[in-house]
């Protein structure tokens, strides 16, 4: 085993923490970190209650494999009702927080009530103790961190925690680690804001216990070579995730101005090539790559703002390095928003991770405000006078800046896309699933991620499900429910662990089990591994059915159901989710209205969740 | 974008050649930019593109040929011909 055992509680209400045992009968059932959390969410609040209310629950979870020597071993999550969506929320991140909490003593950080007054929460090697944030609450989060390893002396405190965004309710706050690694989806840092909790600062030295250290060496050493001689590792380690950018545009699937088009001809502009290429001032946007903790990919890039850049050329404080463009973030304030001004989008990067901000939901939120303004909806009296034009780079960095610090039309863009196309009369025009922002792929050209998108438990996303292959063989939606199914089974599993989910161009289910096995003991078979991640997608799925959603938020908007695609390989096709989505249910042991049917309730021991 | 590539498999056709960044790395040499003219000659098909690029053999691509995808098993028929637009890819998975 892997545990310590021990659940670090903080009551915010009543300013306490405490600290109570491991429930390993669900740890034995969940795995750990996205499905034992999700098990004491459920256990714990009243899925109907507001996200954003003192009833919520805040849980930072660590996997079994979180902190031990395992490749990727950094990753936690952090799981709760997210405000974006009203639905379950579950955000997992890396950097060095998580490997930090395990070493400090606890397998799992869970958050109730409200502080009557800010706080944050500081974690020393198996003691815990809130301490007062009054002068740190409405600062950011590069602020934070700095302050919290001043105060308390020491650089190697690891840090997480939100920004004026995150304390003053924007829809998308998330929670920022390590500077710039975030659990980024959803609003928990809303949810974090909601409790006045500013901030988690650890440090831990205690290590991670381990049953049987020598098997853990061995198959870590195998399954390291594994990942040293994958063609799919190499390509994340040398160019990032953003070498994705070039592909989709070639492909007809890269999202662009709002979903109008699906083509970019400026993503050459902000490709891994412009990324290390020189500008006219011989100034080269990447520095390096950066791993996580524990990780042997480093798909991170860090990246410097050109001094001589308009968007910070008085302003000393963004000269520094930082974390750089990855696919996400250069769809997020490229192509979506028409700009292809490297500079200006790796300080919307910046500006991110300084104010608490998920880039996905705040840069698709300003392309449907652009719409709304070319449509003449909104007007420069409504965007403090900015020209929000597709395409307007200085439009991107202001209104980052603006809804960061919640002022003027920035409090808008902080209500995400759904609630300010609702506003506008234009709810059609919000490109989410459940509330919450499309990634860098468009369901037409990839039929597959529509239906893992109109699925998503926490509403869109491309990390939870992976059907890659089967869309680039066949434009069509024939033959995708069942990859779409057991993919996502399989990740709510590698979600649990604590590794990584960039290792599975190298591990299949096996090599998790095998990592899995020498650390938690050889009852945790492939079979049991697959079926805990059934479980958790399920568990899930009637937390949401509980907190009120139906079928019916099982859906795309009519732009991706009814708008043929205007370019690209799916030219003239539109998402077939009518054909995917009865077949998934049924796959699923669902009802055609997307309930659990007894039988699946019985065969995954979920009868007490019962709708 | 560079001129038309000069060499022993020069011929009298001109083909648009698009390469993702994340290939550049692994073309040779003469053919490290993302876009570029190559001249072929009549009846070249693919395969023999992506041979002349350098690539491995057993590396996986994400082909588009003139907007629509081509299968790999179709690389070694699929012949290419005068104003083609060959786009050459890393293949696509979550970023």
């Amino acid at each position: 085993m892997t545990w310590h055992g021990k659940v670090l509680i903080a009551d915010l209400s009543a300013n306490t923490v405490r600290t109570e045992p491991l429930n390993q009968a669900w740890a034995d059932e969940y795995l750990g970190g996205r499905g034992l959390a999700t098990r004491y969410l459920t256990e714990m609040m009243n899925p109907k209650a507001d996200a954003l209310s003192p009833e919520n629950v805040l849980i930072f979870a660590t996997g079994p494999m979180t902190g031990t020597m395992a490749s990727t071993s950094g990753r936690y999550c952090v799981v709760t009702k997210g405000p974006l969506t009203n639905a379950i929320a579950c955000s997992n991140s890396g950097g060095k927080f998580g490997a930090e909490l395990k070493y400090a003593g606890y397998d799992l950080l869970i958050c109730t009530g409200k502080a009557v007054k800010p706080v944050y929460l500081l974690i020393e090697d198996g003691n815990a103790q809130l301490m007062p944030a009054d002068d740190l609450w409405g600062t950011t989060v590069w602020h934070t961190e700095e302050f919290l390893k001043e105060k308390h002396k020491d650089p190697q405190i690891k840090v997480a925690s939100i920004g004026v965004a995150g304390e003053q309710g924007v829809k998308y706050a998330c929670v920022v680690n390590d500077l710039h690694r975030a659990a980024g989806r959803s609003g928990v840092g809303a949810v974090m804001g909601s409790k006045h909790l500013k901030a988690v600062a650890v440090r831990g030295t205690v290590g991670v216990p381990c049953a049987n250290p020598e098997r853990v060496m061995a198959v870590t050493k195998e399954t390291h070579q594994l990942l040293k001689d994958s063609d799919g590792r190499r390509e994340l380690t040398e160019f990032g995730t953003n070498a994705m950018i070039d592909s989709m545009h070639a492909f007809g699937g890269l999202p662009t101005n709002n979903f109008l088009k699906m083509t970019f001809e400026g993503s050459k502009n902000i490709n891994p090539e412009a990324m290390k290429t020189p500008n006219e001032n011989g100034h080269t946007n990447l520095i390096t790559n950066k791993a996580c903790f524990g990780c042997t990919i480093a798909c991170g890039r860090i990246a410097h703002i050109d001094k001589q850049h308009w968007s910070v050329r008085n302003r000393e404080n963004y000269h520094h390095a930082s974390g750089g463009l990855e696919y996400e973030t250069a769809y997020a304030f490229g192509p979506v928003v028409g700009v292809d001004d490297i500079d200006a989008l790796t300080f919307a990067g910046y500006l991110m991770n300084e104010h608490g901000m998920d880039p996905i939901s705040f840069g698709v939120t300003l392309a449907a405000a652009m719409e709304l303004y070319e449509l003449g909806i909104l007007t420069n009296e409504h965007t403090d006078g900015v020209p929000l034009n597709f395409g307007n780079a200085e439009a991107l960095t202001i209104m980052a800046e603006k809804t960061g610090k919640q002022e003027g039309f920035g409090k808008e863009l902080g209500l995400g896309s759904k609630l300010l196309c609702e506003k506008y009369g234009r709810p059609e025009l919000a490109m989410v699933v459940k509330g919450q922002e499309f990634a860098g792929y468009d369901s037409r050209a990839l039929q597959g991620m529509g239906l893992g998108y109109a699925t998503s438990n926490r509403g869109a996303c491309h990390l939870k499900h992976d059907v890659f292959a089967e869309d680039m063989a066949d434009q069509s939606g024939d033959g995708k429910a069942v990859p779409c199914k057991n993919s996502q089974d399989q990740i709510a599993m590698i979600d649990s662990t604590g590794l990584c989910l960039f290792t599975t161009s190298a591990w299949d289910t096996d090599a998790f089990q095998r990592q899995i096995a020498a650390a938690c003991g050889d009852d945790w078979t492939r079979e049991k591994l697959l079926e805990s991640g059934e479980r958790t997608w399920n568990l899930e799925r009637l937390f949401n059915l509980h907190a009120g959603l139906t079928a019916a938020d099982d859906t795309l908007p009519p732009r991706l159901l009814e708008t043929p695609a205007p370019e690209g390989v799916a030219k003239g096709k539109v998402c077939e989710l009518d054909k995917m989505l009865p077949e998934y249910y049924s796959l699923r042991g669902w009802t055609d209205t997307g309930i659990p049917t007894q039988e699946t309730l019985s065969r995954l021991s979920l009868n007490e969740h019962a709708v | 974008m560079s001129d038309a590539h000069l060499d022993s498999e020069e011929g009298s056709l001109q083909i648009t050649l698009s390469l993702g960044s994340g290939l550049l790395s692994k073309v040779d040499e003469s053919y490290r930019d993302t876009s570029q003219t190559l001249a072929i000659s009549e009846g070249i098909t693919i395969d023999s593109v992506l041979n002349r690029l350098g690539l491995p053999s057993n590396m996986a691509v994400l082909v588009i040929l003139n907007d629509a995808l081509v299968q790999p098993s179709q690389f070694a028929l699929q012949a290419l011909t005068n104003g083609d637009r060959l786009s050459v890819m890393p293949p696509i998975h979550a970023g």
